[in-house]
């Protein structure tokens, strides 16, 4: 399996980067790698919590270490767990952040591992999601796959959290959902939060799908820029302002 | 579309309270014996427990995002900003600050479930921000006057925020004449998200079931319940979506945002419908 993989993230508009609270791995460009199976991950914090953005950052590798589509997943949960409370309770915190940070944080996931088959054009792939951060399974400029949502109607304010409350697993447990399929060479997947899924999603529906550019974005020279696209569509309304993030897997063979 | 402005840092939106702070408002108001509370007790509590929600509301990792200025004009012995400690004298002030100058961070215990079907004793921290005040009469109209040029000074310098939302929390007897006539040209300012939002909350002495977000005067039971709702304005739609949800049942288009012997709990809820808003960025 012959692959490349790259990132495409901004903060939403009137944020800086440092206030960015979405999370992906891998976390730098991987260019033309030959792995017998290649892990990816990308996590939405939520807004309305506070460090979100490090329990995304826990989620993300945990799943790129096999840690959440196992049977060892609880476990796993509370290990993050126990590392985000014990990040946050090293802090010297005033009584507002304290009592924030008491309410716990939440992320959504969206985990993909694609294997190597028998024959070096083909395998398989396996995705896992909480939440509404999706993967569009992509061959030549048509979309073969949407997962874990195929509907822009179906995001909403209020999508499934995995939580750093213990309590909050009950809320979710029957949100954990997967998916299979095989890819060939030449296949392309696109992880992305929220904003921007549902635009995509959007676009197909309307019948102009944006497979091709996505696939080709940051490929060549020619290529448009992914922060000047973004700000052009935001300013025209088809785009909520919220961080977004693109994580593109190419497989080449 | 009018009540649509995204809030963020760079175009917050402005909270302003009237606060009732007379004699009458000294009065018994729920509870007996030892949970005994006046009205003044349940209002500085209510706010107390606003500001506490909204400070956490605009906290994260980093600290408190300045999405709000909130402004307090106490009335009573007499009329302007009631903010304490190094706030005092302020009209308008930064959430930022609200949070890092309460008064004082009470260590208080609320029950929350234990996991099994019971519940325990947790020991959480509470900002006070104010203590009940009760002093001479109520010189509602001078405290709208005050609410008027500060609302106005506040939507010249932010023209295209979310406009600005006044609550008055009174038992409803102005001692200076009738308000009515400056919450309406409060009503009537112009901002390019719409005009600024008037609700009123009523506890009176008068007895009575609680009456939120009425759409007519026809239940009210006296002439000052009624003055205060005709001051009232209407319930934006969103607001009343978030009304319907938090109360399950429909309100009816024209519903305005007024509460009539709300107790703690209610009054809670009133303002955060009242003063929730699309999105904070």
């Amino acid at each position: 399996m012959l692959l490349s993989a790259q990132a495409f993230w901004c903060a939403r508009a009137g944020n800086s980067p440092a206030e960015y609270e979405d999370a992906f791995l891998p976390s730098s460009d991987v260019d033309v790698a030959r792995p017998a199976e290649f892990r990816c991950a990308v996590c939405d914090g939520a807004t309305g919590a506070s460090f979100s953005k490090e329990w995304a950052d826990l989620l993300t590798r945990a799943y790129v270490a096999r840690k959440l589509d196992g049977p060892d997943r609880r476990r796993a949960l509370q290990s993050c767990r126990r590392t985000w409370s014990r990040f946050v309770s090293a802090k010297e915190l005033p009584w507002y952040a304290a009592a924030k940070a008491e309410l716990g944080a939440y992320a959504t996931l969206l985990g993909l591992t694609l294997r190597q088959g028998r024959l070096a054009h083909w395998g398989t792939w396996q995705a896992l999601a909480v939440g509404d951060t999706c993967v569009f399974h992509v061959r030549g400029t048509r979309l073969r796959d949407a997962f874990p949502l195929t509907h822009p109607l179906e995001f909403s304010n209020s999508p499934s959290l995995i939580g750093t409350p213990k309590e909050s697993d009950r809320l979710i447990a029957s949100s954990w959902q997967h998916r299979r399929g095989r890819w060939k060479a030449d296949d392309s997947f696109i992880l992305c939060t929220d904003a921007l899924a549902r635009r995509a999603l959007a676009q197909q529906l309307a019948g102009r799908p944006q497979w091709e550019f996505l696939r080709d974005l940051g490929t060549s020279d020619s290529a448009p820029d992914f922060g000047a696209w973004l700000a052009d569509v935001r300013r025209s309304g088809a785009m909520g302002n919220d961080d977004v993030t693109l994580l593109r897997v190419n497989v080449h063979g | 579309m009018a009540y649509s402005a995204e809030i963020s840092r760079s175009n917050p939106s402005c909270v302003l309270f009237l606060l009732d702070q007379s004699g009458s408002m000294g009065d018994q108001w729920g509870g007996s014996g030892e949970t005994a509370r006046t009205k003044a007790m349940s209002a500085a509590d209510t706010i107390n427990r606003w500001l506490m929600e909204l400070v956490l509301r605009c906290t994260k990792s980093e600290g408190i995002r300045d999405y709000f200025n909130v402004g307090v004009i106490g009335y009573g012995g007499k009329v302007g900003p009631a903010f304490g400690t190094t706030l005092a004298g302020r009209e308008l002030v930064p959430v930022s600050d609200i949070g890092n100058s309460p008064v004082r961070v009470e260590e208080r215990t609320k029950k929350v479930e234990d996991g099994a079907g019971g519940l325990v004793d947790q020991k959480a921290r509470f900002p006070v921000w104010f203590d009940p005040v009760t002093d001479n009469g109520t010189p509602m109209c001078h405290a709208f006057s005050q609410a008027q040029r500060v609302v106005q000074t506040w939507m010249s310098q932010h023209p295209a925020s979310f406009p600005p939302v006044v609550i008055n929390i009174s038992d409803g007897e102005p001692t200076d004449g009738d308000p009515t006539g400056t919450a309406h040209q409060i009503q009537a300012l112009q901002g390019e998200d719409g005009s600024p939002l008037v609700f009123n909350v009523h506890i009176s002495s008068a007895g009575g079931n609680p009456i939120e977000f009425p759409n007519s005067e026809a239940e009210l039971p006296d002439e000052h319940a009624r003055m205060l709702f005709r001051m009232s304005s209407e319930l934006t739609d969103q607001m009343r979506t978030y009304a319907q949800q938090a109360y399950g049942t429909p309100f009816a288009p024209g519903a305005r945002g007024f509460a009539f012997q709300a107790d703690a709990v209610l009054l809670v809820k009133f303002l955060d419908i009242g003063t929730r808003v699309p999105d904070l960025r």
